[in-house]
């Protein structure tokens, strides 16, 4: 308000004196990116009309902080507007019709976007917005081949935070995590210091299966940052020493306390714990949160089945089924569920099912499958001899991968049980 | 058999309509039987008496209208007014975009709502104009001196006649006939009149009187009016410690008043005080748990219910209230016996066997869920239809079939076209389903129909900001913080679409 009134007084001694040839119209701009700075939008948007009635139109400064400030308020078209105005002072500005070309991207006129910016290009070549727009525009356009060019040339000519964050996940998207990692790698070394990179990178590292090296990451980073609250948790959890994933994922729902993958993580981390009834009121509010994901209803039925309710169990598995048809892992344990159930042929045909769908070769599901063979007696030993057969082959190949759902020596000795049983 | 002494034995047999008749039949033979009018009258208010101190619920245009709050901007935690919005508090409706679906199911009824109902009905009371010629005879007959307490047709009083001050000096006629004008005339302005008349004659020493001004002053929202007179009137009352009956119903009627001038901190403060006063009366302990529901502490109110029901195992409010909490505190097995014992005490309606649906879903007896919805669908009409349709949607999600919850929600919608919840569900189904332009429709019509709820508009601008189409999303996480401040998802959003405009 202070500042207000001196701009009164200001304009008043002005017209006192009336110095009337030069008018200095650069005299107010100091105060309008003051202004704009400080985001005081209505008092900005008070001088701007001032200096438009004192002087037309064709006031510069004030046309572009007018257009910044109706970008920045959502007015995505009269901000494109004003600046188109801008444009008739001087066709050549590069700077202006980058913005227009900004404008329009998030607007979602990319065609007319990727003109503009074509002629930004044509002024100066090495700009990274351009190539950050256009990329844009292309992403949009679901062209991705020349949305990666574009990208890689924004990177390439600088390393910041938009540029690194847009490829980081580009490359993400499309699942090349190996091109991301490089992303993050290179983005870390010019700017040693980021946290939230560092989260990133933990992150991607641990999904690419590098526990140390993630840890090492994340633990860098403080600990009210959400993603490496999540990855420290989930590498706890993977570690079984779930209190300490506690720990992480309580901080974590303090902040986000609608979150579905966190509760079902906390869930996880009891029903390691054995403690199966915050496991299933934690699983039933992750199911309130998001009834769509499937994994959630898939770990309920775990819990279910653990807990010898399985005709609870069956149907959890089964709407794990419907919302995701291609998982042989609900098959098999839906199969399971039936044989408890005494339901042998479906439990077949479900096994059955699980097979085809088995892309990995999972030995768990011919051993269970196995199992459930051989406890019918004596008309599906054959069979079961097969399934065994091949069981023990994928067992070889597989043995030295690390798996946390079933114990090696609970498998083996399984395995040398079956043996002896089958010779008999 | 003397009709009269019959009629009199018919009412104290709470066989009020057969009363009434037997009345009607003696005032047509002599319409100035005084005793026979007040018998009628009696009978008429206890027929259509309704409990008052069940009803307060305040309407939307009370609301409008209310100036008596003084305090605009509430603390946190002691104000009706907007529970839910305030940091710190239990939020009620949780369904948002990724299915955050409500599991609003519907609330239990309660006697409050048949109360309600009782009211609604007894406010269509026809009134039409007539005259009479007064007769005399001897006996117990004497002349009531006004044509107006003649009964002609349907109407049995012609209020507009009456002179209240004659009428005051009556102490019996003039009682019965106050409480006809509160209970069965609705005309608390009459009512006021004959009661400041009584009270007059009676040197303003007669705490019933003022009770009754009170009253009449609470039915025309005079809440500082009615405070006073009865807090005059318990004053008189306790010197009287025979009436302890009546001094209660003052209080709680004192404690009401705060209610509505929104101090429910002071309000509960009361009935606590009065509840170790007299500690088997249920009406104090059930009335410091509604406050607390309505303030959004469930929590705290189930104890208070609790405990009624150990005093009154019948009270079908603290049962039904008892099984909702339980139902949201994740405890489906124990509400099931709550709606179970609602059974028993012979309650059937719709809402019953859709909570019991729901509890048996939840709590897994997968085999019992489906016919208690095809029983609640049996007895419901058509805006409970609506809401049942709506439950049994939930369910489908939950089973992961989308497609029948789909049908569910579009048969709700058939039932009722403003179901905001049903339009923000149906547009999350479809969204799943990629159907982005159904759902934009839909979630526009969900904000249309309904524009207290956030949730639609918080869906809607996710999907504006997947598609990239910053602006509308910008304006539209304005709107839901406008709702509701404290969203940590829309403040998320927020910060993301802001870092996107904020580019330069």
């Amino acid at each position: 308000m202070n500042q207000e009134g001196q701009v009164q007084q200001v304009q008043e001694s002005l017209i006192l004196k009336k110095p009337q040839r030069i008018i200095n119209r650069y005299k107010h701009n100091q105060l309008l990116y003051n202004y704009f700075v400080i985001r005081d939008f209505k008092s900005a948007q008070e001088l701007i009309e001032k200096l438009t009635q004192e002087h037309g139109d064709i006031h510069e400064y004030a046309n572009q902080i007018q257009g910044y400030i109706f970008k920045m308020t959502g007015q995505l078209s009269k901000s494109t507007e004003t600046f188109k105005k801008f444009l008739s002072f001087n066709e050549q500005d590069q700077e202006v019709l980058k913005t227009i070309a900004k404008n329009l991207q998030l607007d979602g006129r990319f065609k007319i976007s990727l003109d503009v910016a074509q002629k930004a290009l044509n002024l100066k070549k090495n700009d990274w917005e351009v190539f950050y727009t256009i990329g844009n525009c292309y992403y949009a356009q679901k062209d991705f081949d020349k949305a990666l060019i574009n990208y890689k040339r924004a990177f390439e000519l600088s390393i910041n935070e938009t540029t690194y964050n847009r490829l980081g996940k580009f490359y993400l998207s499309l699942e090349k995590y190996d091109e991301a990692l490089a992303v993050y790698k290179t983005a870390l070394n010019s700017q040693p210091q980021n946290n939230e990179l560092k989260a990133l990178l933990g992150v991607l590292l641990l999904r690419m299966g590098q526990t140390q090296e993630a840890k090492r990451y994340l633990e860098s980073v403080t600990a009210t940052d959400t993603k490496s609250l999540l990855g420290l948790g989930s590498i706890m959890q993977d570690q079984e020493s779930y209190d300490e994933a506690l720990v992480y994922y309580r901080k974590l729902i303090a902040i986000h306390p609608t979150s579905a993958q966190v509760w079902n993580n906390i869930a996880m981390c009891y029903y390691g714990k054995q403690e199966i009834l915050p496991a299933i009121i934690s699983l039933k509010r992750a199911i309130y949160y998001d009834p769509f994901e499937s994994t959630i209803h898939f770990n309920m039925g775990l819990v279910h089945l653990y807990e010898k309710q399985y005709m609870s169990a069956f149907h959890y598995f089964q709407t794990a089924i419907t919302l995701n048809p291609d998982d042989s892992q609900s098959y098999m344990y839906l199969g399971i569920a039936l044989n408890k159930l005494n339901d042998f042929q479906n439990a077949c045909r479900s096994f059955e099912r699980a097979l085809e769908l088995d892309k990995e070769k999972d030995y768990l599901i011919y051993l269970n499958y196995c199992i459930i063979l051989l406890q019918r007696g004596d008309e599906s030993s054959q069979y079961a001899q097969q399934i065994f057969r091949y069981f023990c082959d994928q067992y070889k190949e597989q043995e030295q991968h690390y798996d946390n759902r079933c114990k090696k020596e609970v498998v083996q000795e399984l395995k040398s049980q079956i043996y002896k049983y089958l010779k008999s | 058999m003397d009709d009269f002494a019959i009629a009199v034995s018919r009412y104290r047999r709470r066989k009020y309509d057969q009363s009434i008749q037997l009345c009607d039949k003696i005032l047509q033979v002599n319409s100035q039987d005084q005793s026979t009018w007040v018998l009628k009258a009696s009978s008429l208010i206890r027929k259509l008496f309704l409990d008052d101190i069940e009803i307060d619920e305040q309407g939307i245009g009370d609301q409008l209208m209310n100036d008596d709050s003084i305090n605009t901007v509430a603390r946190p935690g002691t104000s009706l007014q907007r529970p839910g919005s305030q940091a710190g508090q239990v939020l009620r409706i949780y369904y948002f975009w990724m299915g955050r679906l409500q599991t609003g199911y519907a609330r239990p009824v309660t006697n409050r709502q048949e109360a309600q109902e009782n009211a609604v009905k007894t406010a269509r009371v026809g009134t039409r104009l007539g005259t009479a010629r007064p007769m005399t005879q001897g006996g117990r007959y004497i002349r009531l001196g006004t044509a107006s307490l003649q009964q002609m047709g349907d109407q049995f009083i012609m209020v507009d006649k009456l002179d209240m001050k004659k009428m005051a000096a009556k102490p019996v006629v003039s009682r019965v006939l106050c409480d006809y004008l509160i209970y069965v005339e609705h005309n608390p302005r009459k009512a006021l009149q004959l009661a400041a008349e009584a009270t007059q004659a009676n040197n303003y020493s007669d705490w019933w009187w003022k009770e009754r001004l009170g009253k009449a002053y609470f039915m025309l929202g005079l809440y500082r009016e009615a405070e006073k007179q009865f807090e005059s009137s318990i004053k008189m009352q306790e010197m009287i410690k025979t009436q302890l009956q009546l001094a209660k119903y003052q209080i709680h009627k004192h404690i009401r008043i705060y209610l509505r001038l929104d101090q429910p901190t002071t309000a509960i403060e009361l009935y606590k005080r009065n509840s170790e006063r007299y500690p088997h009366e249920i009406s104090y302990l059930i009335g410091i748990a509604r406050v607390y529901d309505q303030l959004n502490q469930p929590e705290k109110a189930l104890p208070f219910y609790q405990n009624t029901l150990i005093k009154d195992n019948c009270n079908i409010e603290a049962v039904a209230s008892l099984g909702a909490q339980h139902f949201y505190l994740d405890q489906p097995e124990t509400a099931l016996q709550f709606y179970k014992r609602l059974l028993q005490l012979g309650l059937y309606t719709a809402e019953i066997w859709n909570n019991i649906g729901l509890c048996c879903f939840y709590s897994g007896q997968y085999d019992l869920f489906y016919s208690c919805f095809e029983r609640a669908l049996s007895v419901a009409d058509e805006q409970q239809r609506a809401e049942v349709w709506y439950n049994l949607s939930h369910i489908f999600i939950n089973l992961g079939d989308s497609g029948t919850a789909y049908q569910c929600l579009k048969i709700s919608l058939c039932y009722d076209p403003h179901h905001g919840e049903a339009y923000n569900n149906l547009a999350v189904v479809q969204s799943k389903r990629k159907e982005f332009d159904k759902a934009k429709l839909n979630f526009q019509k969900a904000i249309e129909s309904n524009e207290f709820i956030y949730e639609p508009i918080y869906n809607l601008s996710v999907l504006h900001f997947n598609q990239q189409d910053y602006s509308q999303c910008y304006s539209l996480v304005q709107k839901t913080l406008k709702l509701f401040p404290d969203h940590s998802d829309s403040l998320e959003l927020n910060e993301k679409v802001l870092q996107v405009l904020q580019q330069i």
